[in-house]
């Protein structure tokens, strides 16, 4: 689907648009900037009046379960009202959108005026997988200012296209700065096309997608990534409680494993495996508890998929001595490594021993794709611990339930995106020719 | 040995209810040969454990511990030693991993037997000198696709006087010989002999459509045939093409869906399992075939679950009881009506969601590269 100045075109209209697309541009960039609260207003609109059936419903068509998209909904409610987008904007930015701000810094007698202004032209190349939707990637795009192409992935079911028009019919002065083509991964040219009309390309999604658009971008137009990251638990002996086990079953059950931030396994802070089998022991019908609460409507090919792979690991004892600790619908699979992997998924998960002492040589050739650690132990180690996890990469620090929840205003894998779509401009005052 | 040899020579190869007395026996002597010669497999059905005394009748070979195909990609078993190996071929298969495979002396002289039985049944063997289009490459000794292999063993069922590739082999390369299978063709149909095409359904279909785009409509021989070969995978991409490619095979070289003859197999399981007029794999004598639920326990007719072929065709390695990637449901024959008894299995896909993509295991990939692929 393509959608452009509010309304849904065909590839033919689209290929006549997309070379005119630096004047439509240019014509937009004219007209002023874009007003952020013009923008928070009508996410706020959205967001007050959303059709909440229907984004379920088009969100199962993506394959993503129903608590997993309710729990998108009410995140999605929360982080994009108007105080939310209020104390975001204050927290990422620290000054607002396009307000000069004049100051004498220290050592300089005459004064500079800064200014936060938008990048221009975001082209965001949208993932197809189940963290996060294309449209919030524009919706970041919007809030800073700039003028936003979208270019849906595959697998995209109209969602962000449906989400853009109710936020252009909220607010038509946003028509000019939404951009949605639906032009394949492979079409080369069209793409090139899109990312010359860029100033910066935001590039959610795998290492394909990465490595496939550095080839494309040229040295004058900014790459921002989103890669793909992984999520553990990290847990000391003083950790193990009934309710940090409980919030840890919780993040795998609620999410499928699925996510970035979702629990792929567990680090317990030992090197003795008979630890490693007590907690499995201890923490099996916990996770059989959550998963038996949480049913998954996963279908037969999923579930066939990870029974199979668990019968392999079964038969790869032979070589690497791991055990298998089955329960109903989940398992825990004990290693003797200390490696990070992805997950059997959807309710298996690994336990592994790791000592504190060993956490950054371990760690640190996963750099840059660890994000979230679900750290349970006591308070008087926090500090210690979480500061070791942030040391060897990790980014964020929380409960087991907390994993895959966030706030408004957090960090995205370390960063703040609205930061990364925007540019600090000054003006110098010093020199004589303006007085 | 040999109750091995024995089953792969017996002639009547839809008759599985009176061989698995001897199926059994091959399958016993099969597991036995394994644990002698690999230690590998020896360990892994201990590990299981599974006591060879506990497979009394047909009914019992469930309990033989299936090795899924998935362990097969990451682990490569033998059961000879390496001077005794020959035939070697890996899977032309998607996704990255590859299967090895190789035939000792006696696989092949079993494997031998199978395709002599099979293509006499299903009316391959023919003593008319026939031509060839081989849709794949050219057979070199750089070359260890299964599927080569297979292509060109299947041109000895008929008297060849020529074969012509579509991937022609330079001697440093393979290129693409599109002009020579015209040539070819123009030729064959002016030499009044039959013609053989064997290949994947995907390339006949492509040789289908330069055909029609080079404006040639040929009529050939009425006892030409079209072989096509493919994994499960390429079966299922394929099916819903198949009516348009035989209506367009009609068009063009005058030979429909009555002239084709369909068979598919894995690497993991040379057993060639051939479409029935009502489009059905029915399971030959050299097999027999289970359904797995989520408990890796058998399931009867009827249910859906993951496939499980088992065999003792292989001497050279431990593929006895292989769990495939694949969802089916078995049928008992007589629910086909094509007159062959024994049970046909329907596929219903592969297991997963290709298409849910995770970034958690996106991530892995990149992981799995920087550890050098080791898990």
């Amino acid at each position: 689907m393509n959608l452009v100045k509010g309304k849904i075109t065909d590839s033919k209209e689209c290929d006549i648009i997309l070379d005119n697309l630096e004047h439509y541009i240019i014509d937009t960039l004219k007209k002023g900037r874009l007003n952020t609260e013009t923008v928070i207003n009508a996410c706020n609109k959205v967001v007050s009046d959303l059709d909440e059936s229907y984004y379920i419903e088009a969100m199962a068509g993506l394959g993503i379960d129903k608590s997993i998209s309710k729990n998108y909904i009410n995140e999605m409610r929360s982080l994009f009202n108007k105080d939310s987008l209020l104390h975001r904007i204050k927290v990422e930015l620290g000054d607002i959108l396009c307000n000069p701000v004049t100051f004498n810094p220290p050592y300089k007698e005459s004064a500079v005026t800064r200014q936060i202004l938008p990048l221009g032209v975001l082209l965001h190349v949208a993932a197809g997988n189940a963290d996060g939707l294309p449209a919030f990637s524009v919706l970041e795009g919007l809030l800073t200012g700039n003028i936003n192409i979208l270019k849906l992935p595959a697998e995209e079911s109209g969602i962000s296209v449906r989400l853009l028009l109710e936020l252009i019919e909220a607010e038509p002065i946003l028509a000019d700065y939404i951009y949605v083509f639906d032009y394949s991964s492979k079409d080369i040219e069209h793409i090139e096309q899109l990312i010359s009309a860029a100033d910066a390309v935001v590039v959610w999604g795998g290492k394909e997608a990465v490595s496939a658009l550095r080839k494309l971008i040229p040295p004058n137009i900014k790459l921002i990534e989103w890669g793909h990251k992984v999520s553990f638990a990290y847990v000391t002996k003083q950790g193990i409680t009934q309710s940090g086990m409980e919030g840890l079953a919780k993040n795998i059950a609620e999410t499928g494993q699925l996510l970035c931030s979702s629990l792929q396994g567990i680090f317990i802070d030992t090197d003795n495996m008979n630890d490693i089998y007590e907690f499995c022991n201890s923490f099996l019908p916990i996770l059989e508890y959550a998963i038996s609460s949480n049913p998954q409507k996963i279908g037969i090919g999923i579930k066939s998929q990870s029974a199979l792979k668990l019968y392999t690991e079964e038969l790869e004892g032979i070589y690497n001595n791991n055990r298998i600790f089955k329960g109903s619908n989940c398992s825990l699979i004990a290693y003797r490594d200390k490696a990070i992997d992805t997950s059997i998924q959807f309710g298996n998960a690994w336990v592994r021993p790791l000592p504190r002492l060993e956490l950054l040589p371990t760690l640190r050739p996963y750099k840059n794709y660890l994000q979230t650690v679900g750290l349970l132990c006591s308070q008087s180690e926090l500090a210690v611990l979480s500061d070791m996890l942030f040391n060897a990469g990790a980014v964020r620090v929380c409960s087991g339930e907390n994993m895959s929840s966030s706030y408004c205003g957090a960090p995205h894998d370390g960063e703040y995106p609205l930061r990364r779509y925007t540019r600090i401009v000054n003006i110098d005052h010093s020199g004589t020719t303006w007085k | 040995m040999n109750y091995g040899h024995k089953l792969f020579f017996h002639k009547d190869i839809y008759n599985t209810e009176d061989t698995n007395a001897l199926f059994l026996n091959a399958i016993l002597e099969n597991i036995k040969h394994h644990t002698d010669n690999c230690p590998d497999y020896a360990k892994i059905i201990s590990h299981q454990g599974f006591s060879i005394n506990e497979v009394e009748t047909i009914e019992d070979i469930y309990k033989i511990p299936p090795i899924p195909t998935l362990f097969l990609k990451k682990h490569t078993l033998y059961s000879a030693p390496e001077n005794k190996l020959m035939l070697k071929s890996t899977t032309s298969g998607t996704g990255g991993k590859v299967s090895e495979m190789a035939l000792d002396l006696s696989s092949a002289w079993r494997g031998m037997g199978m395709v002599l039985g099979t293509f006499i049944t299903n009316k391959l063997v023919s003593i008319h000198p026939t031509n060839y289009i081989v849709l794949g490459y050219q057979p070199s000794k750089r070359n260890k696709i299964g599927a080569v292999k297979t292509a060109y063993a299947t041109t000895y069922a008929a008297p060849a006087i020529h074969r012509e590739y579509a991937l022609k082999d330079t001697g440093t390369d393979y290129v693409l010989n599109m002009d020579g299978i015209k040539n070819a063709l123009l030729r064959y149909e002016k030499m009044g002999l039959p013609v053989r095409f064997i290949g994947f359904p995907a390339y006949f279909s492509f040789l289908l459509k330069e055909l029609i785009d080079s404006g040639i409509k040929l009529k050939l021989h009425p006892k030409s045939l079209i072989i096509l070969a493919g994994g499960w995978k390429t079966f299922f991409a394929e099916q819903v093409d198949k009516p348009a490619l035989y209506e367009m095979s009609q068009e063009v070289l005058g030979l429909g869906g009555d002239r084709s003859k369909e068979f598919f197999g894995a690497v993991e399981h040379p057993i060639p399992y051939f479409n029935c007029p009502n489009h059905h794999f029915h399971v030959p004598i050299y097999s027999r075939v289970l359904i797995r639920d989520l408990n890796m326990q058998p399931v009867g007719y009827g249910v859906p679950g993951i496939l499980n072929l088992i065999t003792p065709m292989m001497t050279s390695m431990p593929f006895v009881s292989v769990m495939t990637d694949d969802l089916a449901i078995m049928h008992p024959g007589e629910e086909c009506g094509c007159g062959i008894n024994s049970p046909y299995f329907e596929i219903l896909g592969r297991v997963g969601l290709a298409d849910i993509k995770t970034c958690a295991a996106n991530a892995f990939e990149l992981l799995d590269i920087k550890k050098g692929g080791a898990v």
